[in-house]
């Protein structure tokens, strides 16, 4: 994992990564663990806020402890007179569904300048098209199309991949 | 597939706008595409209904190991808008925001009615799609806008 999606999947932005290195240790690995231990950590110190270094500790206990409980109690001091619970399964879904989006292509930031609105000619546009690679000929067919017979063409080609796929998995 | 899927959610009367490739299709995009991208109404009685079809899709993460937690809910929306999702009926991705363009009321504003056999929905907007790909600025989506700005230029004015 990148510092990027790191941060992404654990739900806390890349500066307060690098800011808690020194908590978790900075030859820490980036990889799903680390991001469940910081979504956990981010809980409690944003929701409660307990300070970095004792969130983190008390992340590390709640993920060792068993998964099977819904809701997995954490005793805070050794008599158990004051007990904190944490909804950990509800906070692993949520790192679960970031790290989907993330594998989809959703949260990446671009590197570069971004592309900048110039008004062009209408025959820019189809030139930097071709020159692309994008075939011409397919636009100007589906532009005779109604948007009904386009999606019904899209539905055909997703059968087709699916039963190609199927047939030679 | 598509078709159905558009019909279910026009039967439930869950408000969404289509977004991203299959909106583009809509418009003459020879481009293939796998998945349905919504952006969604956030309002909690559309949210239900929404969660209600996605239960009965069997709907899970999409791109992930299988057996990390997940919770098909409300309360799964309200801490993860994003979502994407692999079900029964294809692959959905489901937006709360739409990049360059805002929430589902954006959306609604800057999106075109399409009628197909009895189903009601509505997609981006051509204009939109080219902001929203211009916004994203992910390679993907620059090859994109080139596509979508090259079917723009070809409509009569």
């Amino acid at each position: 994992m990148s510092l990027g999606e790191l941060s992404y999947v654990a739900g806390v932005s890349p500066k307060w990564v690098l800011n808690g290195r020194n908590v978790w240790g900075a030859a820490d690995r980036y990889e799903l663990a680390l991001a469940q231990r910081l979504a956990v950590t981010h809980a409690l110190q944003s929701q409660l806020g307990i300070p970095l270094a004792r969130a983190y500790r008390l992340a590390v206990d709640a993920l060792a402890l068993e998964r099977g409980a819904p809701l997995s109690p954490l005793a805070a001091d050794p008599d158990a007179t004051v007990a904190l619970q944490i909804d950990l399964a509800r906070i692993l879904a949520a790192v679960a569904a970031r790290r989907s989006a993330w594998s989809q292509g959703y949260g990446a930031k671009s590197a570069g300048r971004p592309v900048q609105r110039r008004r062009r000619r209408k025959a820019d546009a189809l030139d930097r098209a071709a020159d692309w690679g994008v075939d011409l000929t397919l636009l100007q067919a589906n532009a005779m199309r109604s948007p009904a017979a386009r999606l019904r063409q899209l539905d055909r080609m997703r059968d087709f991949t699916q039963r190609a796929r199927a047939r030679t998995s | 597939m598509f078709e159905e899927i558009l019909a279910e959610l026009d039967g439930r009367g869950i408000r969404a706008v289509v977004v991203g490739g299959v909106a583009a299709t809509l418009h003459g995009s020879a481009r293939f595409t796998n998945d349905l991208d919504l952006c969604y109404d956030t309002a909690p009685e559309n949210i239900d209904r929404l969660v209600s079809l996605l239960v009965d899709w069997h709907a899970y993460l999409r791109g992930v190991p299988p057996g990390l937690p997940f919770f098909m809910d409300a309360r799964t929306f309200r801490a993860t808008p994003l979502l994407t999702l692999t079900t029964d009926k294809g692959d959905l991705d489901l937006l709360d925001q739409v990049p360059g363009v805002g929430g589902y009321a954006e959306a609604l504003a800057v999106s075109e009615p399409f009628d197909i056999g009895t189903t009601s929905f509505r997609a981006l907007s051509l204009d939109a799609l080219i902001t929203a790909k211009r916004t994203t600025h992910r390679k993907k989506d620059l090859e994109h806008l080139i596509e979508l700005e090259a079917i723009r230029a070809l409509r009569p004015r």
